[in-house]
């Protein structure tokens, strides 16, 4: 005989919404790279309205796991449970705040065809970024560690693109001073990018501690 | 890990115990360490009770009893090496309802030393005070010390029931859920006294309380059906326990 049914209900909330929130996080995500790729300012503009939505989802989930702690005293894998929903909740709404980023630049940007060029060079860095994201959205929902695992390996590939495109940018920002001002808007929407894949092993660290009650450290 | 630190205080070794033809425990094994709180959980009927009351030889009383396996406390065995009386005063027992003599609070602690032959009025004095603070109940009582034990309130019952152990030196104390008869906040002044026990003793406890062993014990032994099913350290035991059953039952999923 199963017993806490309300709690039960109470867990399979938090796990609903989790899973909402990471499918806000990744339209987010796949808009704001159309937007900037496709010079869609509405499109960006969305994304950055949509934004409250996901800081909403947030704080719902965090004050869920709060009342749940205070009110059911949960132990082993339904506290690991609980802890690693604040934790990613917490993870994916600074990985939504880069969506508005990657809006923001697209805003600055509208009419700068001189950075065309670097434009493109910044999209397969931004698609590689929101891979690795829905990668560790797939490795929640199936509580799968090796996915989990396999994603945060990705976050050196994003290093290195970083690395080279910081490089790039810096010789354009050398030869063309009259565009300083859009080339440090990229370099800084470079390091967004970067941040995103340390946000994305984070999440993959709390899956992995979610599943085997251990801490790893991915990436060191 | 730190368990290791310790000295082992008492070794359960393949522990069968029968009433009749009923198996009550199943092959137990358990190390206790000196100066830890060890908590015993399981469902009612898993034998958790059966098996505290073993260790100083309470179901000897029990005709019907038959017990195989070994028991060592401090090296020796407890059936062979030891006189039950001279056994019991160095492994006490704390029950679930505070059960005082009907008898001033002085002649209950008392008691005990009474018992082992101790009539000196300052000696005995001596031993009232120091077991009193011992339980963390002298500066409420110490003005009431010659008024009937059972005027005082329940808290203070099992207080003083932990007092009358005390005052005979004991080395073990066993307490079969000693709070479970308590308001919250007598439960917590005993759990904070059980917390300045183990600097002097090594304890023993059964509880129905989840939240309680979390609380108060460095090891936790989930028992079911009479058998051990996983014993660790108590944070393992809740954070991540390696045994489903044991899951099931810290989560509240049965029993």
């Amino acid at each position: 005989m199963t017993t806490r049914h309300h709690f039960q209900e109470a867990l399979q909330e938090v796990h609903d919404e989790i899973l909402k929130m990471g499918t806000m996080v990744e339209e987010a995500l796949d808009t704001a790279l159309r937007a900037f790729r496709d010079k869609e300012i509405v499109l960006a503009e969305h994304v950055i309205a949509e934004d409250q939505n996901i800081d909403q989802m947030q704080l719902l989930i965090e004050d869920r796991c709060t009342m749940i702690m205070a009110t059911e005293q949960p132990v082993a894998t339904d506290l690991r449970n609980l802890i690693t929903a604040i934790k990613i909740a917490s993870s994916l709404e600074r990985i939504a705040d880069h969506a508005v980023h990657l809006s923001k630049t697209t805003a600055r940007l509208e009419g700068k065809t001189k950075m065309d060029p670097l434009r493109s060079l910044i999209v397969p860095m931004a698609e590689e970024g929101i891979s690795m994201v829905k990668g560790a959205l797939t490795a929640l929902t199936e509580h799968d560690v090796e996915k989990a695992r396999t994603v945060a390996l990705h976050d050196n590939r994003l290093d290195e693109i970083h690395t080279r495109l910081f490089d790039t940018l810096i010789n354009f920002q050398r030869e063309n001073p009259d565009f300083a001002y859009q080339t440090t808007d990229l370099l800084f929407l470079i390091r967004f990018l970067e941040r995103m894949g340390d946000h994305v092993t984070h999440i993959c660290e709390w899956i992995i501690l979610r599943e085997t009650g251990k801490h790893t450290e991915l990436n060191k | 890990m730190e368990q290791n630190e310790t000295k082992l205080k008492i070794k359960v070794d393949k522990l069968d115990l029968y009433y009749g033809d009923f198996q009550a425990l199943k092959a137990v094994d358990m190390d206790i360490h000196e100066n830890k709180v060890t908590a015993l959980i399981g469902p009612s009927g898993c034998g958790k009770s059966t098996f505290i009351r073993t260790l100083n030889r309470m179901n000897d009383l029990i005709d019907s009893v038959k017990i195989e396996g070994n028991i060592t406390y401090d090296g020796t065995d407890i059936y062979r090496g030891y006189d039950v009386i001279e056994l019991r005063k160095k492994i006490g027992m704390v029950f679930q309802k505070p059960n005082p003599f009907p008898m001033s609070v002085y002649d209950n602690v008392a008691y005990g030393p009474r018992t082992h032959g101790i009539k000196n009025k300052a000696q005995l004095d001596e031993i009232v005070e120091r077991s009193l603070k011992g339980a963390a109940l002298w500066e409420e009582i110490k003005d009431r010390l010659h008024r009937p034990a059972l005027g005082i309130s329940g808290g203070q019952q099992q207080r003083l029931c932990i007092a009358r152990v005390l005052a005979v030196e004991p080395d073990v104390v066993l307490m079969d859920e000693p709070t479970s008869a308590l308001d919250p906040i007598s439960t917590s002044r005993i759990e904070d006294l059980i917390d300045e026990l183990k600097m002097n003793y090594t304890i023993v406890i059964v509880t129905h309380n989840m939240q309680q062993a979390g609380r108060i014990s460095d090891s936790t032994s989930f028992f079911f059906e009479g058998v051990v099913i996983e014993t660790g350290p108590t944070e393992e035991i809740f954070f991540n326990p390696r045994n489903k059953k044991t899951e099931d039952y810290i989560s509240g999923r049965f029993g």
